[in-house]
């Protein structure tokens, strides 16, 4: 909608085109300069450009893919990168509450645990209640799942009690996610190979392998105390992806057929933003807070730059982030119908694709991407509860830079930004980074209104 | 399920009758309790406390006036509000302060010590040059994007008046900003500052209505509702929009003049991009296009501080957070149930 | 129907507005201290007459330290520490036999908020002595409004050269930065360090360290060779200190004003490969900072104030606010807040009434103290501490850090040179 809009402005303006082009130009001709004069500050500010850049990268593809699903900026995506951050935070620190001194950690865990309950129970109802309900008896029904999700809460309040022992508690966790992945993988495969008639044998041997990885896995995990980070990761990720997932569902679905305009969608997770930055700072404080080391702080040293092993990491995740995300829209069922639905939600709706679950696993994702970004920066520098609004901001930028829309044209805009940030002070104070991406967007989408790769 | 139905009449008591009825009178109840909510704060509060407040809220009463003239009547959502009123007040307290210590001394930032109301008027002057730089560099931008290149100007604001230190002094703010002054007459105690703001928020209203009334605020409707239309009848849609901008920037001037002076002391804290989004909420709230919508709204707002201030779970310190919160919760609700705001004329 | 519906719908509403100003009225009574009352707290200091009755009138005075916002890690330990010297002195006997109350507000850093706190301390609680605030910003903020009012505030831990300039009523028990800002040149050069180059946060505390210990240093020959400056509450230090570490910088001297940001930039140093000297003030000496930066700190100099430890009273009271705290951190400023209670209480049991400024300001120019932060120190008729002096301290390795030594060891007094 937005884009067709806006093409009004860009067809026929060959100037703004060719201004476009002498702004891009120029901007390599500095960084070019500057490199001359010396190299190694120049591979200096590369290598940070580099890893802030995959993170801003990151940020960008998530969000890329949202907007280019449902046609509007969901902002909810930086309160969900603080969520990441916040949630390694609280599962990896002693004393993460200290913003509020008189409120014990049991109250915060109760209460995430009967969200989880609740969660976890509504799923149920939604997936399997409606199936089931036909064929087997309600009450009895009701009350298993009524157990099942008092169960997922309780082991949630066990997590989050035993955070010093993050491996032992979720082992079992692990164990189940391992076996269950495998299984159906192996099924996955052999179904292809051996076809319909072995089809027992094919379960029964898809049973024995996720069995036997989902053991070995939670086995592997109790005996590695290192796991617990890694584990926190995994857990404050999805944490942020189910709330993402639950607000299109139970908030931004509703909205979505009264809305007039996307700025109602705007305003409404802008909302949702604000409430969540406050939460934080009322559950946590105001002040910054750093993350445990990863990988230790030793730099790497490389052609006379140094990096830490870390950044490499983060641009290695982004890289990994971004052949999932084009494998999955480029060569899965799922991405052609995340496609069709960015281009027409109601012929895609008519052609019978189930939109709503669609769309969902598109807000998941989108905001497991954030996540992801936001433990990654608070892991790199540290974690404050403004972060969620300025990687929600440089996410934004990368992603209308880079043409939204555009998986590969996050990914460019990502690093172009981390890159321009870093080059940008080396003659201005360093003060000047926020106005200098800033100054850019807004000159850049004066003659180049669709980005660098519009999405077709 | 059942009771909707079978067309029953709901009893008196029955919570969705109740909410209907809510949801019918909304305006009148919003009026209501908001009012009665001030007075009785007045009251109970006492003189002393209701006059500080009621300063603040003449303040931000102009701010969200001035904002509601571009997102009530262009539609363009500018989160960007707060740097005009940054300018008002970096200038007033430029060019009357009367700070004379050592960092000041040394070359940094010279004094002026201009009268106050000179300096309003350069200050209002200059956020309307900036307006009109802004607007026309903004001009060919509407909705999201608009949206994220005025977080872009919010940031920008702020960086300069934070980095500019030759002219703003940076992060160590100025002090000593002069209060308002007409011959032998100085606005010095908090009752006079009160009066005076209160009148220039009075004239603020008066302007928009003025402006919202007469055939420009009904050509600016007619361009909101629709812009092709207004293009054939002749109008010229960017040179609407450009004026109503740079009014309104002057408005959100004027407040941070008052603001600097009141304050006695300015720095980049005050213009931080989150203020500009409350602003934003502030303005949504009351009610699009409504001028007494938008009054209404930040007078909640400056409630809503001092309300939540006893609550007992909320701590001293987290006053400002829980209001926030409070006002995303509200900005969600509002979107689902009613975007057009409490008493707003126009949906988003 | 709808006209009919209209009317109970607006006594209703009426009845509501009355019952929520009812309720509102009834809560003024069993909450005596949330509302201001001007009038309630001036009146008993009319009359004078302790002995008449059974609880005696305490001694009012308040108090502003940074709670939450940069100065949060000293703010919040600096209440404590005039919390303790409130109940020791309350706990013998009080002041002239009456208590001592401290009102606390926040300050936040900043000093925006030093006048919020400044106005709520002497307008709704009728404070005329208050002791802080912790950030030189803040204190600059609230310290016009005090001289104008005649209002006195001794401030712990404030250090910026201009409060010196600020007037009559304002005191600090704290060495200003001009004195710091040339132990930290001083040593740098002796050090051997010609070219430095320099961050500081943009506060008014870290410039003027900045800006004294530059000024020092290039006065001495030396040059500055980078200088960059950074908003409280940036975490991305990396591209500002790689133009300092590409000036090929003899030493680094880093000025901030919180203990996160202090230990994230010598952190952040160290990982972009930087294995030079790096100089620092108190706060980048402080528990918190150390921890952030973990090794990264090992051979970091910092040039502090230090109480002195070998006095019976600095130990004493260490050891008793570790007792009662559980931990120790950034002694200094502990012993200073400590201190200006006892200095308060000693000129108050002089004056004999909270509400004179004036005989407590004249009481603080006569004054000669011996404290926990050191021997025989007093006010110079700036309100400047005399008598108190700057040490240089080296941070210890990871390992050989404890709560004993504070992470550091004290290498002596900073040097003089020329």
């Amino acid at each position: 909608m937005r884009l067709r809009s806006s093409r009004t402005f860009w067809s026929g303006d060959r100037r703004g085109r060719l201004l476009a082009a002498a702004l891009v130009t120029a901007v390599i001709a500095y960084v070019g300069w500057k490199i001359g004069e010396s190299p190694s500050q120049a591979l200096q500010f590369g290598f940070n450009g580099l890893s802030v850049g995959a993170i801003y990268a990151l940020l960008a593809m998530g969000f890329t893919i949202v907007y280019s699903t449902v046609w509007f900026f969901d902002l909810y995506y930086g309160a969900s990168a603080a969520i990441g951050a916040y949630g390694v935070f609280y599962l990896r620190s002693k004393d993460a509450l200290s913003g509020l001194h008189s409120v014990h950690n049991a109250y915060v865990n109760v209460l995430f645990a009967s969200v989880v309950a609740g969660v976890v129970a509504w799923i149920l109802y939604e997936t399997l209640y409606r199936r089931l309900s036909h064929r087997y008896n309600r009450e009895v029904l009701l009350a298993a799942g009524g157990i099942v999700s008092a169960a997922a809460g309780c082991y949630t309040l066990a997590v989050l009690h035993y955070t010093e022992n993050l491996n032992v508690v979720l082992s079992p966790a692990v164990g189940c996610a391992a076996a269950l992945a495998t299984a159906w993988l192996v099924f996955k495969g052999l179904e292809r190979v051996v076809g319909g008639a072995g089809r027992r044998i094919v379960v029964g041997v898809a049973a024995v392998m996720g069995l036997a990885v989902g053991a070995f896995a939670a086995l592997y995990v109790v005996g590695e105390p290192g796991t617990r980070l890694y584990l926190s990761w995994v857990l404050s990720c999805l944490l942020a992806g189910v709330v993402g997932l639950a607000l299109y569902r139970g908030l931004y679905a509703h909205m979505r057929e009264r809305a007039r305009s996307p700025l109602v969608m705007l305003v409404a997770t802008l909302g949702i933003l604000l409430a969540i930055s406050a939460a934080i700072v009322l559950v946590f404080g105001s002040p910054a807070r750093p993350l445990p080391d990863v990988f230790g702080s030793q730099p790497r040293e490389i052609w006379g730059g140094t990096i830490k092993d870390f950044n490499l990491f983060t641009v290695g995740v982004a890289i990994v982030a971004f052949l999932g995300l084009l494998f999955l829209l480029k060569r899965t069922s799922l991405g052609r119908a995340i496609r069709a639905i960015g281009d027409d939600e109601e012929v895609s709706k008519v052609v019978g694709i189930n939109t709503t679950v669609v769309i969902s696993i598109v807000f998941f994702i989108g905001a497991v991407y954030a996540a992801l970004a936001g433990v990654l920066s608070g892991h790199d520098t540290a974690i404050q509860p403004r972060m969620g609004l300025l990687l929600l901001l440089k996410g934004w930028i990368a992603s209308v830079v880079g043409g939204i829309g555009n998986l590969y044209g996050a990914a460019i805009g990502g690093l172009a930004l981390g890159m321009v940030e870093q080059f940008g002070i080396w003659d201005l104070a360093g003060e000047w980074r926020d106005v200098i991406s800033f100054v850019l967007l807004i000159l850049f989408l004066s003659f180049w209104p669709r980005g660098l790769l519009p999405r077709r | 399920m059942k009771a909707e139905a079978g067309g029953r009449p709901r009893p008196a008591w029955d919570p969705r009758r109740l909410l209907s009825g809510v949801r019918g009178n909304l305006e009148l109840w919003a009026n209501l309790i908001i009012l009665t909510w001030a007075v009785a704060f007045a009251v109970w509060q006492g003189t002393g406390f209701a006059i500080g407040l009621g300063t603040v809220f003449a303040i931000w009463g102009i701010l969200s006036v001035s904002l509601n003239l571009v997102v009530g009547y262009t539609g363009l959502l500018s989160v960007g509000h707060i740097g005009f009123f940054g300018i008002g007040a970096y200038a007033v307290a430029v060019l009357t302060s009367t700070q004379d210590y050592e960092l000041l001394r040394t070359g940094a930032v010279p004094t002026y010590e201009w009268p106050f109301f000179a300096a309003l008027v350069v200050g209002v002057g200059l956020a309307g040059l900036a307006a009109l730089v802004v607007g026309v560099v903004f001009n060919r931008f509407r909705d999201d994007i608009f949206v994220l290149v005025s977080f872009g100007f919010a940031i920008i604001a702020f960086n300069s008046f934070l980095n500019l230190r030759g002219v703003t002094r940076g992060a160590f703010g100025i002090h000593e900003v002069a209060r308002p002054q007409i011959g032998p007459w100085v606005f010095d105690e908090e009752f006079d500052f009160l009066v005076l703001a209160l009148v220039c928020l009075l004239l603020v209203s008066l302007v928009s209505w003025l402006i919202v009334t007469s055939s420009f605020g009904r050509v600016l409707t007619t361009i909101r509702e629709d812009e092709r239309t207004a293009e054939v009848f002749g109008y010229r849609v960017t040179h609407y929009k450009l004026a109503v901008w740079v009014i309104s920037a002057m408005m959100a001037a004027l407040a941070g003049g008052l603001f600097g002076s009141w304050t006695r002391f300015v720095d980049p804290n005050s213009f931080i991009l989150l203020e500009s989004i409350l602003l934003v909420c502030i303005v949504i709230l009351g009610g699009l296009a409504s001028i007494w919508g938008s009054l209404l709204g930040a007078l909640a707002f400056v409630l809503l501080e001092e309300g939540l201030r006893f609550l007992p779970f909320v701590p001293d310190v987290h006053v400002g957070q829980a209001r926030q919160m409070t006002l995303g919760l509200m900005l969600v609700l509002l979107m689902l149930f009613r975007p057009q705001g409490l008493l707003g004329r126009y949906k988003l | 129907m709808l006209r009919n519906a209209l009317i109970p719908r607006m006594l209703i509403s009426v009845l509501l507005g009355a019952v929520m100003v009812a309720a509102l009225a009834c809560q003024e009574d069993p909450t005596p201290t949330s509302p201001p009352q001007p009038t309630a707290t001036a009146a008993p200091t009319d009359t004078p007459e302790p002995t008449a009755t059974p609880v005696p009138e305490p001694f009012t005075i308040g108090v502003m330290e940074s709670v939450t916002g940069p100065g949060e890690s000293y703010g919040t330990v600096m209440v404590q520490a005039k919390q303790m010297a409130a109940d020791e002195i309350n706990a013998a006997g009080g002041v002239n036999g009456r208590p001592l109350n401290l009102i606390i507000e926040d300050s936040k850093c900043g000093a925006a908020d030093a006048i919020t706190a400044y106005n709520k301390l002497t307008d709704v609680d009728g404070v005329k002595i208050i002791l802080g605030t912790s950030c030189s910003g803040a204190m600059l903020g609230a310290a016009p409004l005090a001289e104008q009012d005649g209002v006195v505030m001794l401030s712990a831990s404030a250090t910026n050269p201009d409060i010196a300039e600020a007037g009559d009523y304002i005191f600090r028990t704290a060495i200003n930065d001009n004195k710091l800002g040339v132990d930290t040149g001083n040593t740098m050069w002796a050090d051997g360090a010609r070219t430095i180059a320099s961050i500081n946060e943009l506060t008014d505390y870290a410039e003027g360290v900045r800006r004294t210990t530059t000024e020092r240093f290039e006065a001495l020959g030396g040059t500055v060779s980078a200088a960059e400056s950074y908003t409280s509450d940036a975490t991305d230090f990396r591209s500002q200190l790689t133009k300092l570490t590409e000036s090929n910088p003899d030493a680094i001297h880093v000025a901030a004003q919180s203990e996160f940001t202090g230990g994230t930039i010598v952190k952040q140093l160290r990982e972009l490969g930087y294995d030079g000297p790096i100089y620092a003030e108190s706060v980048v000496a402080g528990t918190q900072a150390l921890e952030i930066a973990g090794a990264a700190a090992n051979g970091l100099k910092a040039i502090i104030p230090s109480p002195d430890l070998e006095t019976e009273r600095g130990k004493q009271f260490l050891s008793n606010f570790r007792e009662r705290y559980g931990f120790i951190t950034l002694p200094w400023f502990l012993g200073s807040a400590y201190d200006d209670v006892f200095i308060a209480a000693e000129c108050l049991a002089m004056t004999g009434d909270d509400q004179d400024a004036d005989g407590f300001r004249d009481c603080l120019y006569d004054l000669t103290y011996s404290g926990a932060i050191g021997d025989d120190f007093s006010f110079d008729d700036k309100g400047e501490v005399v008598g108190l002096a700057n040490v240089v301290v080296q941070v210890l390795p990871v390992a050989e850090r404890n709560l004993d030594n504070q992470g550091y060891e004290i290498l002596g007094a900073a040097p003089s040179v020329q």
